[in-house]
């Protein structure tokens, strides 16, 4: 046997065991080809013969659509098509449809009214891209102007503009969430903080744009190769857009350049992309700009929140009320969703007892956020966490302790249902403590020449595994084949969006049928060929979709173990697989490799494959009108801490390092968990110190990166991954989700770091070195 | 070539500057001249009376580790060491950043703290006559940046750059040199007649100390673009990287006083 040598990756050692699959830190089975620039994105793709898309969009942020005239851009040589509203047949819209038709509100391209600067209007097929921009240029849109309204405040004003016709003071959505009397929590308690606070809309800014490349087929059927994080849900959405039925629409998923919860919705693009290949009975390709990235994919909701959080003197959270008003642009998209996943984590990561969130999301003519990595919960908890430091001041104890007094434990149920079964929370905060040397820094004011020094904490809790909320299946199903080789084809309808669920698949496959992750090949982009699966978001892949492919290679082992039986003669409890081959009770010599089982069940008369199905819905309840249900599977949790140097004279603050303790459950892969946790984290800091996306007026001044800044390299400071394995009974080998939390808790950390530096409370994202300054010099 | 197309060519060095306009469509040249295979614009050499001599096509990288720029001039060496990303500093050339003129750029600054003299394939131009405001030089439409010639120091100097803020913040970034027996400030981002701050200047040699030089010593700064940051941020930070500099300057190089 060759010595296994221990691997460390990413700074990270394996937990599992050295000969299996599951616990170790193995690169991506996607890596090699990505990184040496063989794997063919999206946006690398086409079809022979396809034509160039491109989208003529409003420049006015709400007008009327009086009149669309085309002749002249359909006159210009080498232009094959061009659609408006017209060809359309009115079909709205929208993520949350399924709730109910009046939130399916946009339209591929509008037909009356725009409602925000980049609103679709037209599009052209052409033979080249520059054909199709002159094209855009020649299309006459008779527009009127009409008032808009971009202040979510105003928005609810008597006589403010109507955003779309008959919505009532623009108000989307309003809900009331809690437990137990608010008003009594309140009276209980010693002290009450209050404090309002704003976060900012920040764009996934997902490495490749969106693009989409349609092709109808002889029979009237329509492929779409898309970069999707959802491909059922794209089918569909698009079929019912286009007045087809979904098996008329066949998706394939293409690898993607990053997702952040950008692709999880169909954006205008697609059904754009379908109607112009229709009717010129060409492929389409449609590219985004990375200006229509801005404006037109996913960003993150801007929330204002009023709260107040109560507690005894003896540190017992008594109340919490939070007051959101969300600001969800011109249309709905995911602001439902974004609005209910934040109010029910900000109301359980503590056991209060009463609590009560009230929520409002509004109409404004700006472009319209959607979902993006943390969804609702990074904006809540900025709120909350602050105001839990708050009161960690006023009632003079520390901040961690007083979180792990009021924190979730396992084997509980939270006020609003959520039965906690795995929970690392205290664990999450008494290592990271310890590996931050919180007390040597915390409250002492240091000084590093002209920069002062501090710590802050945030934590988090997150679905972890599954997230039901009002939809009908969170399931995933998947299928395991042995091939006569003993190597295992995987198809699965999880998804891989970058973030090394098809390595956790492999893994897990790998674990269970005792070969090496190498012989295992994963499949997972056809939705003519994959099983069904809600796609990849809330952190669900490795749990839902790990858990199916758990049972399908679980079937396909027994199996494997019945035909070993069969063709050794030894009771297959007696058997066991490990490394390729079929060994007895644990005895040192093989009695057969697994490839002679398959070939043998298969190469004979009455064969038999060796292969497994598998298909897994969490155990879960959907979630009623006032937040209550358990929605999911597992839940995680994070502790974050955070240190940094304020320049006293500049106001520049400078994160020097962070400590994230997260408890997923299982680490499938200790480096991918890592990884997601680094990758957080430094997505989190940039949402703290710098990125915005700024309006005038509803036109975004910023949608490239010359003017929107991302943090780089060098604004990633030293990251502690600390991986906490607290076992969850329903995950697969115990794994819960990881992949979205890590963003969760990032920005209240820090903005509770520079008030531990410099005594100055900073309620409103991003916390710009300017305020910062200015504020010094206020309070000197 | 120029002269052929002389509304519609646009010179192609690095490509650092000039290719992200094209992509937002700010600038749509029909023709690009590629000159980086030119003879002789990458040149770096000593040249008469204390100065030094660098090429339009020498790239930033280059002109961070050139052995002559470090010894003779090593502020313009430190400069480029800041200039944007390990791609940028790749591709980038420093002929590209004088005759691209953008308020934000250091060689433009530096040029006119230290009176640089910009060459072109017909003539030499001082550079506080070749800088005519943001994005605007005297280039005739076909005329070429081939280079530029410094004056030669190796006296005390620093330079003090945010690196952490968006490309169009416009913050400042501060360059200041011990040249013949008197202090030079430059400062991007604070519009053409702010580059070269002659009112610290002034302070500094009538004895002045730092802090008391960038007290005052400036007003509203022109807007360079959409104000991301407050001017009086700016201008604050126009003082305070000054006086860093400045103090930063004090404990580097040889006093040649």
């Amino acid at each position: 046997m060759t010595r296994e040598i221990p691997i460390v990756r990413m700074g990270v050692a394996d937990t599992g065991d050295p000969h299996g699959a599951v616990g170790r830190s193995l690169p991506m089975v996607d890596g090699p080809d990505k990184v040496s620039g063989r794997t063919v994105y999206g946006t690398d793709y086409t079809k022979p013969g396809a034509l160039v898309g491109a989208i003529l969009r409003s420049p006015y942020p709400h007008a009327r659509i009086r009149s669309v005239d085309v002749s002249e851009a359909e006159a210009l040589p080498g232009v094959v098509a061009i659609i408006t509203g017209a060809d359309t047949d009115g079909r709205t819209f929208g993520f949350h449809s399924i709730i109910s038709p009046r939130l399916a509100d946009k339209m591929p391209l509008e037909r009356d009214k725009v409602r925000f600067i980049g609103d679709e209007v037209a599009a052209v097929a052409a033979v080249d891209l520059a054909t199709a921009r002159r094209a855009l240029l020649l299309i006459d849109v008779d527009y009127e102007e009409l008032d808009p309204v971009f202040d979510p405040n105003d928005a609810l004003a008597p006589g403010s503009p109507e955003v779309h016709e008959g919505v009532d003071a623009n108000l989307i959505d309003e809900f009331h969430f809690g437990s137990g009397d608010v008003e009594h929590g309140f009276s209980e308690a010693d002290v009450v903080v209050e404090a309002p606070f704003r976060t900012q809309p920040v764009s996934p800014a997902a490495m490749e744009t969106h693009q989409a490349i349609a092709e109808w087929d002889g029979r009237g059927r329509l492929t779409m190769h898309a970069s999707t994080q959802m491909p059922f849900l794209l089918r569909a959405h698009l079929a019912a857009v286009l007045g087809l039925a979904e098996g008329q629409v066949r998706i394939v998923k293409m690898p993607m350049g990053g997702g952040f919860g950008s692709r999880m919705e169909m954006h205008p693009i697609d059904p754009i992309c379908a109607l112009l290949a229709r009717k010129t009975g060409h492929p389409v390709k449609i590219t985004y700009t990375r200006e229509e990235e801005f404006v037109s994919t996913s960003h993150r909701h801007p929330f204002l929140v009023e709260g107040r959080l109560g507690a005894r003197n003896d540190g017992t959270m008594t109340a919490l009320e939070l007051r959101f008003l969300i600001d969800s642009g011109a249309y709905v998209a995911q602001s439902l969703g974004v609005a209910r996943v934040g109010a029910i984590n900000a109301a359980t990561l503590y056991r209060i007892p009463h609590t009560a969130v009230h929520s409002r999301t509004v109409y404004t003519n700006k472009p319209y956020p959607s979902a993006f990595r943390g969804y609702g919960n990074t904006q809540a908890t900025f709120a909350l966490e602050c105001l839990v430091d708050e009161l960690a001041e006023r009632l003079a104890v520390d901040a961690v302790d007083l979180r792990i007094r009021n924190g979730n434990r396992p084997d509980t149920v939270t006020a609003l249902g959520q039965r906690i079964t795995s929970c690392g929370y205290e664990e999450a905060l008494g290592r990271g403590r310890e590996a931050s040397a919180w007390s040597d820094v915390r409250g002492r004011r240091r000084r590093r020449g002209q920069k002062a020094v501090g710590i802050g904490v945030a934590t988090t809790i997150n679905v972890g595994g599954g997230a039901r909320d009002r939809g009908g299946s969170d399931a995933s199903g998947a299928i395991v084949m042995m091939r006569d080789d003993g190597s295992a084809s995987v198809v699965t309808g999880g998804q891989e969006i970058g973030t090394g669920g098809i390595t956790a698949f492999a893994q897990i496959a790998a674990e269970e049928l005792g070969i090496e992750v190498e012989k295992v090949t994963i499949s997972n982009s056809d939705t003519d060929v994959i099983p069904w699966d809600f796609g990849c978001h809330a952190q669900r892949n490795v749990f839902c979709a790990g858990n199916g492919v758990l049972l399908a290679a679980r079937e396909a082992r027994e199996e494997l173990l019945r035909q070993a039986q069969e063709k050794l003669g030894i009771d297959a409890s007696d058997l066991s697989l490990a490394g390729g081959n079929v060994y007895v009770g644990g005895g040192p010599e093989a009695v057969a490799t697994i490839a002679d089982v398959v070939r043998g069940a298969h190469l004979r008369l009455g064969s038999s494959l060796v292969w497994g199905r598998g298909f897994y819905d969490p155990p879960t309840e959907r979630t009623d009108s006032e937040g209550h249900g358990n929605k999911s599977g597992a839940y995680s949790f994070g502790a974050q801490f955070v240190e940094v140097e304020v320049d006293l004279e500049t106001g520049i603050i400078d994160v020097t390092r962070v400590v994230a303790a997260h408890d997923v459950g299982r680490a499938i892969n200790p480096a991918g968990v890592a990884g997601q946790i680094y990758g957080g984290v430094v997505q989190g800091i940039g949402q703290a110190l710098f990125e915005e996306m700024r309006y005038s007026d509803g036109q975004l001044l910023n949608p490239n990166f010359a003017s929107y800044r991302l943090p780089g390299t060098r604004d990633a400071p030293p990251i502690e991954a600390i991986i906490i394995e607290s076992g969850d009974p329903e995950g697969p080998y115990g794994a819960k989700g990881v992949g979205e939390c890590t963003i969760v808790p990032t920005c209240a950390a820090v903005a509770n770091a520079v008030y531990d530096a410099i005594g100055i409370r900073f309620r409103k994202l991003p916390i710009h070195p300017w305020d910062v300054q200015a504020a010094l010099a206020e309070s000197s | 070539m120029l002269a052929r197309f002389p509304d519609t060519a646009r010179v192609l060095a690095g490509g650092q500057s000039l290719i992200p306009l094209m992509k937002l469509e700010f600038a749509q040249p029909e023709v690009l001249v590629d000159i980086s295979r030119v003879p002789d614009l990458d040149n770096v050499r000593e040249g008469p009376d204390e100065t030094l001599e660098i090429g339009a096509m020498v790239r930033h990288d280059r002109v961070h580790h050139d052995p002559v720029i470090r010894r003779r001039l090593p502020l313009l060496s430190e400069v480029a060491r800041l200039v944007g990303d390990p791609q940028v500093r790749t591709l980038g050339t420093f002929g590209g950043v004088l005759a691209h003129a953008d308020p934000a750029g250091d060689y433009c600054m530096l040029a006119l703290a230290l009176d640089a003299q910009i060459r072109t394939n017909r003539r030499e131009i001082p550079a506080h006559e070749f800088f005519q405001g943001p994005f605007t030089t005297a280039l005739q439409p076909d005329e070429l940046v081939t280079g530029a010639r410094f004056p030669a120091s190796d006296g005390r100097h620093a330079f003090v750059k945010i690196a952490a803020m968006p490309f169009d913040s416009g913050v400042p970034s501060v360059a200041v040199q011990w040249l013949q027996g008197a202090w030079r400030v430059g400062l991007t981002n604070m519009g053409h007649d702010g580059a070269r701050a002659q009112a610290v200047e002034a302070a500094l040699a009538g004895g002045a100390s730092p802090s008391e030089a960038v007290h005052g010593a400036w007003n509203e700064p022109e807007s360079t673009s959409e104000e991301a940051v407050p001017r009086s941020y700016r201008l604050h930070m126009a003082r305070v990287l000054t006086q860093r500099a400045l103090e930063q300057a004090d404990l580097s190089g040889e006093d040649v006083r």
